[in-house]
């Protein structure tokens, strides 16, 4: 909150102070998924900065308002934290539109014990009875487990991490009453070390070198295997399970743009993909495309 | 004592006692013994002797800041409460010393009874007033609390105009009936001294009056010590006198010998109104 | 007897009407002393008077300004919604896993309190939070109303001039400590070894029902180190007002420092205490910063003390920042806010009428 704060006044402050004058510049409109509200923050701050004629205006909303207002014209990039469904790829091409899609980023998220909790793998339907609190023991979800009753630790609801949680594995289950809502990832990771029965999520790239807790294997169901989205050895993102979506929890985060970017906005997405605009999307606790990132720039459909 | 009805308690009768001549220490109910008091660096007492006899009054008087004040408070050891007093000296009664170190401040206290300055009733009820200091030492029998508040109200001349409104808080009196009241729960543990610190210096002249009438009659019953500025007070309760400044004892004697025929200098200045 | 003495203390002898000097009449010294006045000294004097009579009218309207703003958002938040029953409760799907097929089903549906406001719809009941902020006030009323008072006592009846000179800054203080520093303290240091002690892992637990980490107890004990010595100062002042006469009273019956004490300094100091015990209360209801800390912030309604809880303020300073300008989320706190100043508007005035009731019925 406060560093939102203080990022939205920094902004503020470099834009108002900023010499050039404000007719001559280029202004790139951009709203949508709250998600990557913070990420394209920075992104655009830091661009700015370099290209002092490119005034970005961020906006959040939700991925759904960012495509709405890209279908009616009102910004140059809808960022959406999912795919654009076939229903809007049509309405887009009703208005006269054939929207592109660029991949900036990836997203994953890690589901972490306490280090002496033996559970091997957890499915997601076993997540969602864990956090909607149709379970309430650990051995209700393994005999092996001990019995000892779960303590639930989330990401304070207004994080994009809550959001991309509730989407893919609470679905139409709400949180269990008794679920811990803390205001950072690291608080999230600090409580999991000092409780034992603890359970939590946060951004993938936070648990690379867990310390007292355990990163849990997810699988989509109980048939289907167990992925790891941390290289336990080598202590990095193992990017390819995300990048390849076999880790459950992982999607990509696009950019939307009406036609084929050109010109300022196809600079700033250029940049987005390059080594620097990376390192910003790392610092983030966002997942680079990486090397073997698939191509991230294609059609939509 | 307090448990037994009030009207049984014995009061012996000094008949005979020298009302005029020197006072005699040897019959000194309250004997005070070269009583010094500091407060801190300051000395407020320089070897006071002085005593007064069983169901005699003594007035205290001088000027402000003599040190009376500081004598009637050593004699039930409440100066105790200020901070970094020291008192060197005896004080006995009925030839038991109160300074001991066996001396039980609690009993000093219920025999030696004490009426203040301003009237302080405590925010309770006037029944509760009363029966305050018999409840601290246990007694929870009815009917014996409802007897000591009829006597103890009856003796301080307030019975009349209260006994109807027992209940109600005794904030509400006027500030006489409080000081009576006052009286009333001073006597109510049936203690034999009773000290008075200048006990209508906050009354009205009619309030006044009615206290120094009860004074005379409390005299059947109390030896008392009254602290008083009033020189008319001081005449018309009092049997000794004894005239303090600048915390020494100037001159003790009959009270009617000090106001026509004192016999120290600073006493006729101070009652013809030359000093202080 | 001695009708010749002569009345000395009569009233009026004391001060004598200087004779020979010239009569003054009250206008007169007052004109003398306003001609005197130079015009300069008085333009100050008077700006002085209209800048302490300005700020403090600015005070008055920087409050009334704050109450109709959060009542103004706060009651927006009304209009958003269908039925005012989304406040209140919810009805939400009954979730059942199936260990075979280790997948969570839906399998009815139930009434639930739940505070999810980022969820469509959004999940608005406020009863959990009102919940978790008086859980956290009573448990910490409970746990700091006797030994505040005791300290209280103690600063005022027993303790030595040279103790009390030492222990009174010393409480006051740790009423001026920030309280995220206290957040922190309980976070880090006492949270962990309190649990270990009362419900230890190796099952020889003292409190079997003591499984968060972080919960109302751990919060109301950090909110306690606040408000104790709160109203452990409060009931010192309300204490060091009644009369020494008073005490004297009841020494001079007979009765033990205690006694006097118990008996009288007290009951006469009641109001003082009740009041200095509702602003606790009041403190504890506004704390934010040790319960966002350690309370565990899971908005739930439990009778259990050692189950995490979430209070008004803790959401309203977790949720402010992120939650979007226009919003249900956001008048929805704006209303919580209002609740908050309500409350706090309410304990206040009871602490005026305490007072009152009192100052009328023991004239102190």
């Amino acid at each position: 909150m406060l560093l939102k704060t203080m990022l939205a006044t920094a902004t503020f402050l470099a834009v108002a102070l900023s010499p050039v004058a404000a007719q001559d510049k280029v202004k790139i409109n951009i709203s949508g998924s709250d998600t990557m509200n913070l990420l394209t923050q920075r992104l655009a701050e830091t661009y700015s900065k370099k290209h002092a004629n490119v005034e970005i205006s961020v906006r959040g909303g939700g991925s759904g308002t960012g495509i709405a207002d890209l279908l009616n014209g009102l910004v140059d990039i809808a960022q959406a934290s999912r795919k654009m469904k076939e229903k809007e790829i049509a309405t887009a091409k009703e208005n006269g539109y054939d929207p592109a899609e660029y991949v900036v980023a990836l997203d994953g998220i890690a589901i972490a014990v306490h280090e002496s909790n033996p559970v091997k793998s957890l499915t997601i339907g076993q997540l969602r009875a864990l956090y909607s609190g149709a379970v309430k023991n650990w051995s209700e979800i393994d005999p092996n487990l001990p019995s000892a009753p779960v303590v639930l630790f989330s990401r304070e609801s207004n994080c994009g991490t809550y959001d991309f949680f509730k989407e893919h594995v609470m679905k139409d289950a709400t949180f269990a009453p008794n679920t811990s809502y803390l205001a950072a990832t690291a608080a999230v990771a600090n409580s999991v070390t000092k409780e034992p029965n603890a359970i939590g999520f946060g951004g993938v790239s936070y648990f690379v070198r867990p310390e007292g807790l355990r990163v849990v294997p997810i699988s989509v169901d109980k048939d289907s295997p167990a992925v790891n989205p941390i290289d336990v050895v080598h202590h990095h993102v193992n990017l390819a399970v995300i990048q390849d979506g076999s880790y459950p929890i992982s999607r990509p985060l696009q950019y939307y743009t009406p036609e084929e970017a050109s010109g300022e906005v196809k600079s700033f997405l250029d940049w987005i993909i390059s080594d620097e605009g990376q390192a910003i999307v790392l610092r983030e606790e966002y997942i680079p495309l990486g090397n073997s990132a698939p191509t991230s720039e294609s059609k939509a459909q | 004592m307090a448990s037994s009805p009030p009207e049984l308690r014995e009061h012996k009768s000094i008949a005979g006692f020298p009302k005029h001549g020197a006072p005699d220490p040897s019959k000194y109910y309250v004997d005070i013994q070269k009583l010094s008091v500091f407060y801190g660096e300051k000395q407020a007492l320089f070897g006071v002797s002085l005593g007064v006899a069983r169901n005699e009054v003594l007035a205290l008087i001088g000027p402000s800041g003599c040190g009376k004040s500081t004598l009637v408070k050593a004699v039930n050891r409440i100066s105790e409460l200020t901070p970094n007093v020291r008192i060197d000296g005896d004080i006995r009664i009925n030839g038991e010393t109160i300074f001991g170190e066996k001396a039980d401040i609690i009993t000093l206290r219920q025999r030696v009874g004490m009426v203040f300055q301003r009237p302080n009733p405590f925010p309770k009820s006037i029944y509760e007033n009363v029966v305050y200091g018999l409840r601290l030492h246990g007694v929870r029998d009815r009917k014996t609390l409802d007897d000591v508040v009829e006597w103890a109200l009856r003796h301080a001349a307030l019975w009349d105009e209260v006994k109807d409104r027992l209940k109600t808080s005794a904030l509400e009196l006027s500030g006489g009936q409080q000081q009576r009241l006052c009286i009333a729960r001073a006597i109510a543990v049936q203690p034999d001294v009773l000290l008075m610190d200048e006990p209508c210096s906050a009354l009205d002249p009619i309030a006044t009056a009615k206290i120094e009438d009860l004074i005379l009659e409390l005299k059947k019953d109390y030896t008392i010590l009254i602290v008083t500025h009033n020189m008319q007070q001081a005449a018309r309760v009092s049997d000794y006198t004894a005239l303090m400044w600048l915390g020494k004892l100037i001159e003790h004697a009959p009270t009617e010998e000090i106001f026509t025929n004192p016999k120290e200098k600073i006493t006729e200045d101070y009652i013809t109104g030359r000093n202080g | 007897m001695s009708a010749s003495a002569p009345p000395l203390d009569a009233p009026g002898e004391k001060n004598p009407p200087a004779s020979g000097s010239p009569s003054f009449s009250p206008k007169a010294v007052r004109d003398r002393v306003r001609h005197s006045t130079p015009f300069i000294q008085r333009l100050k004097e008077f700006a002085i008077e209209k800048l302490l009579a300005l700020s403090g009218w600015l005070s008055i309207l920087f409050i009334l300004l704050i109450f109709v703003f959060l009542f103004k958002e706060g009651l927006l938040a009304l209009r958003q919604v269908e039925s005012l029953s989304t406040f209140f409760y919810s009805v939400e799907p009954v979730m059942a896993y199936d260990a075979a097929t280790a997948e969570t089903k839906i399998v009815g549906e139930a009434v639930a309190y739940k505070w999810e406001p980022v969820s469509t719809p959004p999940r608005l009941s406020i009863l959990p939070l009102l919940w978790g902020s008086f859980g956290v006030a009573l448990l910490s009323a409970v746990l700091s109303t006797l030994s505040g008072i005791a300290v209280g006592v103690f600063l005022s009846e027993m303790a030595s001039e040279k103790t009390r000179n030492l222990v009174k800054p010393a409480l006051e203080l740790l009423v001026g400590i920030p309280t995220v520093v206290i957040g922190f303290f309980m976070l880090t240091v006492v949270a962990i070894p309190l649990k270990n002690i009362l419900n230890p892992a190796d099952g020889t637990s003292l409190i079997p029902a003591y499984q968060s980490l972080y919960n109302m107890f751990v919060g109301s004990l950090g909110v306690s180190v606040v408000i104790v010595p709160v109203i452990a100062s409060l009931v010192d002042d309300a204490l060091r007002a009644v009369p020494m006469d008073l005490r004297a009273a009841s020494l001079s019956l007979g009765a033990t420092r205690w006694q006097t004490t118990w008996r009288v300094v007290l009951p006469a100091g009641v109001s003082g205490v009740l009041s200095a015990v509702i602003l606790g209360f009041g403190r504890a209801i506004g704390e934010t910063m040790i319960v966002l800390m350690c309370a565990g912030s899971a908005p739930q309604i439990s009778l259990n003390p050692f189950d995490s809880t979430r209070t008004m303020t803790a959401t309203i300073a977790a949720e402010m920042g992120a939650a979007q300008q226009g919003s249900l989320h956001m008048h929805t706190l704006f209303l919580v806010g209002a609740i908050l100043v309500t409350l706090a508007f309410f304990l206040n005035l009871t602490v005026e009428l305490i007072a009152n009731h009192y100052r009328k019925k023991i004239r102190l």
